[in-house]
């Protein structure tokens, strides 16, 4: 053979290996959050927001000439499930997960230090115990202690000497728990609370003897922080009752979900959260009307904030080359990042600072009602 | 083509390029029609698949609205529907075709829902977000508290009394009745999709549990009511066929997968044995051939050239030519054996001219020493005579005559083609020519020279010249005193093959018999007589006197190197 035609075979070879290699392996990223059951509407909007902007992502070239590849695994709201989670994904070859979506999943997640390292970036979990730790767990919402105590202090603006009921849904303490203290906390002087509990919210089958007791303390205003499923069962449970107390929920029930099962229950319920609407900026209206024609449902904030931590990642992933190592520093070093709702910076530990917005559900949307911001500090 | 090459490789490539590439390539063309032949047949097959499950899910719907008709129609207008009774809509709820059945009033607050469940009164949220037309109308999926999965429910607006009846659809029966399909695919999956692509039923109740969405694959996303779009996507790690048609009314995808290897393994399952029987036939082919080839051509050349190698070792080709092989090669075999033999016997006359001329410049200087001891000899002899200045002289011009005779046989050694004797015909000629110019003011003499091509060897040819000159020299001096007139004969004959006889003879005055005396001319007191004399001893010749009208010398000898031994005994 001579050296032409060794030179063809050898071209021909690398043309078929090209041809093969066309598919270069991609770069997989997991997903984690709650798929299934009645608290799946955060984890099915976060992983659809991650799938919307892997395809634009991947559209666009890729990560160095790789594409993104989602690997979505189910925690079930579960804590226990974070491990097990990990595991596969260090099995999988994961570079990143984008989750987990709520708290207490978060923190098992945060405190997993010698299993696989590989970096979390949480689009929702708000729970104040994740602030500050030099992890390898990074979120881009800000903690939820600023828009409970907001909501408190809009609530004693709304109904002086206000008294508060409070439900707190165990399933995610480590969300539900502080979120009450800065409620309260925001209550200040100005209100009372007049009961506490702490329960499974989501096994309730037979609400009249929580009702009875929330009757018994007569309040004014019942908190409940639960999920948007569980919130809009309790709503309907009260509305049924004839019972016209001010109802409020935290941020995790601030989805479509809540209207969907709530109905018109749900009427004048209040919530606060760290985003503003969607509609209000000009990318947010962009990527709710892809996220709508791709899906075919409106984006919730879980939708809107993993899609923005998808490209947080993506950002770090250009800076490593689309490889692991270094992955972690990358994150960490992002810095100020352009969110579909205006900019938004990423402190050392992982954290961002984001304002606090009240809403009011009226005639079947949420609409803003109180606004604070960090430089009114 | 490399010229380090053995013809082992350039065949093996040459095979290579002519026989296995393009047989490589067909068999590979083969398969390719094959497999596009088979995602053919799986496309049309998946395709009515597709349709026809797209017919069940018609039925299905059909029967879902007929039965929602029959409960507005019973009941609308003719009783309230707030007394509808739970057995009724109970009734309908036991049909496979719905898992709860719900009558809502005009704000969407649940009525009666049979399962009863407390956990929802308003479903405003789910049912009143829901556009509601003449006919029977599909919520989106959405995840039911009540029977805790994700459903999707079929609403009935009844047209008097305003209430509606919703249905949570029993998606597992619709599912069942997909994967049941007879007419499936083997190890397809069939399942239902939004027009988003949001699976809606699916044997895996993953899908349907975490709200899978598959709008990504282009088949679904694409699909329509009029045509069915197919297209070969990776699903979960597996190349999948996909083919995906639209059900105009729910707006929902039907799909069809399958695995690519499971689709293709009928068609594989024929085309593999065949490419492996057909490879195999092929590299029987090749093998055959190139061991054909390798007996016919490579081993006699290899063996050849190795051969070859041997004649360039100096051994010459011996043996049969390679056997059993092409006629071009044993010409060529015959051509080198023949060129070897050809070669060696000419190295064998050359290393014999070689040893000859060896022997022969040994001689040669063995000559030229006997001749330079002639030389010393004529000089230390002239030398005894030298008596006067005159005397000097003449015995100079008497050596230098005696040495150019030498040296005239030496001329005419290198001057002819043999080097080992002298024609003496043309050497006593041009020695007469010398001597009748170095007497050349004796003019009234002629000469006359009677020779033909005689060859003598050096060996006698050196003594004879000298006798000749000394013979010649003494007539021109003695035979014609006082410008007398005369003749001056040579004659060189050949008597016998190995015998020879110089004559030269005068008509002067002639020599005093005394002096000469009978039996030789050593009494002759002069030096050229004693030359003679001496010389004639040398060639163990003879010299013989005859005094006729003059002198006549005759000098016969005979070659004893050439004579035969009895002739020189």
């Amino acid at each position: 053979m001579n050296q032409r035609r060794r030179g063809t075979v050898l071209g021909l070879i690398l043309m078929i290996a090209l041809l093969a290699g066309c598919s270069r392996p991609p770069i997989l990223i997991g997903f984690a959050g709650p798929l299934s059951g009645s608290d799946s509407d955060l984890g099915v909007q976060g992983r659809n927001g991650v799938t919307l902007a892997i395809e634009e992502i991947n559209a666009d070239g890729g990560i160095a000439g790789r594409p993104l590849k989602l690997v979505a695994g189910d925690d079930f709201n579960d804590p226990d499930m974070v491990a097990v989670l990990n595991d596969e994904f260090v099995r999988d070859g994961v570079v990143a997960v984008i989750g987990h979506m709520t708290s207490d999943p978060s923190v098992a997640a945060a405190a997993l230090r010698e299993r696989g390292r590989i970096p979390y970036i949480s689009p929702t979990a708000s729970s104040p115990s994740l602030s500050r730790r030099d992890d390898f767990f990074f979120r881009i919402q800000g903690p939820s202690d600023r828009p409970a105590r907001v909501l408190g202090e809009y609530l004693v603006t709304q109904v002086p000497g206000v008294r508060v009921a409070i439900l707190l849904d165990t399933r995610n303490s480590a969300y539900s728990d502080p979120y009450a203290r800065s409620f309260v906390a925001g209550l200040g002087n100005g209100g009372i609370v007049v009961f506490q509990q702490s329960l499974d919210i989501a096994a309730i089958n037979d609400w009249a003897p929580i009702v009875g007791d929330l009757v018994a303390s007569d309040p004014d205003a019942v908190m409940i922080v639960a999920s948007a499923v569980d919130t809009a069962r309790f709503a309907q449970v009260v509305r049924n009752a004839g019972l016209d107390w001010v109802l409020a929920a935290s941020g995790w029930a601030a989805t479509a979900t809540v209207s969907t099962y709530g109905g018109r229950a749900i009427e004048g319920l209040l919530v606060a959260r760290s985003v503003f609407a969607l509609t209000e900026t000009e990318q947010g209206r962009a990527f709710r009307d892809r996220f709508l024609g791709r899906f075919g449902r409106e984006p919730s904030f879980a939708g809107a904030r993993a899609y923005d931590a998808t490209f947080v990642l993506a950002a770090a992933l250009t800076k490593t080359g689309g490889r692991s190592e270094g992955l972690r520093d990358a994150i960490r070093d992002t810095g100020r990042f352009q969110s579909l709702l205006g900019p938004m910076e990423l402190d050392r530990y992982g954290d961002v600072e984001t304002s606090a917005v009240v809403f009011r559900y009226e005639g079947g949307t949420f609409v803003p009602v109180y606004r604070w911001s960090p430089e009114e500090e | 083509m490399k010229r380090d090459q053995s013809l082992t490789t350039i065949v093996r490539g040459s095979l290579v390029w002519s026989f296995l590439v393009p047989a490589g390539t067909l068999l590979l063309l083969v398969l390719a029609l094959g497999l596009w032949r088979a995602r053919e047949a799986t496309y049309r097959q998946q395709i009515r698949n597709a349709n026809w499950i797209q017919t069940y899910l018609i039925t299905f719907l059909d029967r879902a609205e007929h039965m929602l008709d029959f409960v507005i129609v019973d009941a609308d207008g003719e009783i309230d529907y707030r007394s509808i009774p739970v057995l009724s809509i109970g009734t309908l709820a036991e049909d496979p075709v719905f898992r709860r059945v719900m009558v809502l009033d005009g704000d969407a607050n649940l009525v009666s829902s049979y399962p009863a469940a407390s956990a929802m009164i308003d479903v405003s949220g789910i049912i009143g977000k829901t556009p509601v037309g003449e006919g029977m109308t599909l919520t989106a999926p959405y995840f039911s508290i009540a029977t805790e999965r994700m459903v999707v429910a079929a609403i009935r607006r009844g047209t008097i009394a305003g209430y509606t009846v919703a249905a949570e659809l029993n998606l597992n029966t619709l599912q069942r009745s997909i994967t049941s399909d007879p007419g499936q695919i083997e190890k397809a999956t069939a399942f239902l999709t939004d027009r988003w692509g949001n699976v809606i039923a699916h044997p895996d109740t993953r899908y349907v549990r975490e709200q899978v969405n598959l709008g990504a694959l282009e088949p679904i996303r694409n699909a329509t009511h009029t045509q069915a779009t197919i297209g070969l996507y990776r699903v979960d790690g597996s190349f999948q066929f996909v083919t995906a048609v639209r059900e105009l009314r729910s707006g929902w995808t039907v799909v069809v997968t399958q695995n690519a290897i499971s689709a293709l393994t009928p068609m594989l399952s024929v085309a593999i044995p065949a490419f492996a029987f057909l490879a195999a036939i092929s590299a029987f082919a090749l093998g055959f051939f190139r061991r054909r080839l390798h007996a016919i051509v490579v081993r006699p050349l290899t063996r050849f050239a190795g051969e070859i190698e041997t004649l360039r070792q100096g051994n010459l080709l011996t043996g049969d030519p390679p056997g059993g092989t092409f006629l071009e090669l044993e010409t060529l075999f015959r051509s080198f054996q023949e060129m070897g033999e050809t070669i060696l016997r000419r190295e064998r006359e050359l290393t014999s001219a070689a040893e000859e001329n060896e022997t022969l410049l040994r001689e040669i200087h063995h000559r030229v020493k006997n001749n330079l001891n002639v030389v010393a000899s004529l000089l230390s002899l002239q030398s005894a005579a030298i008596d006067s200045v005159e005397s000097a002289r003449t015995a100079f011009h008497e050596s230098r005559s005696r040495i150019f005779s030498i040296a005239r046989v030496h001329e005419s050694l290198y001057g002819g083609e043999n080097l080992s004797a002298v024609d003496m015909g043309s050497y006593i000629r041009q020695m007469m020519a010398d001597l009748s110019d170095t007497y050349g003011e004796r003019r009234d003499i002629d000469v006359r020279v009677d020779v033909g091509h005689i060859e003598v060897d050096i060996q006698y040819a050196v003594p004879c010249g000298i006798i000749l000159n000394e013979l010649v020299t003494n007539a021109y001096k003695h035979a014609f005193p006082e410008g007398r007139h005369g003749e001056i004969a040579v004659m060189f004959s050949q008597p016998g093959d190995h015998s020879y006889r110089l004559e030269v003879c005068d008509n002067g005055v002639g020599i005093d018999r005394d002096s000469v005396g009978i039996t030789g001319l050593h009494r002759y007191n002069s030096l050229g007589m004693k030359l003679i004399d001496v010389l004639v001893d040398q060639i163990s010749g003879t010299l013989t006197y005859r005094k006729d009208d003059g002198s006549c010398f005759a000098v016969e000898w005979c070659d004893l190197k050439e004579a035969p031994v009895a002739a020189s005994v």
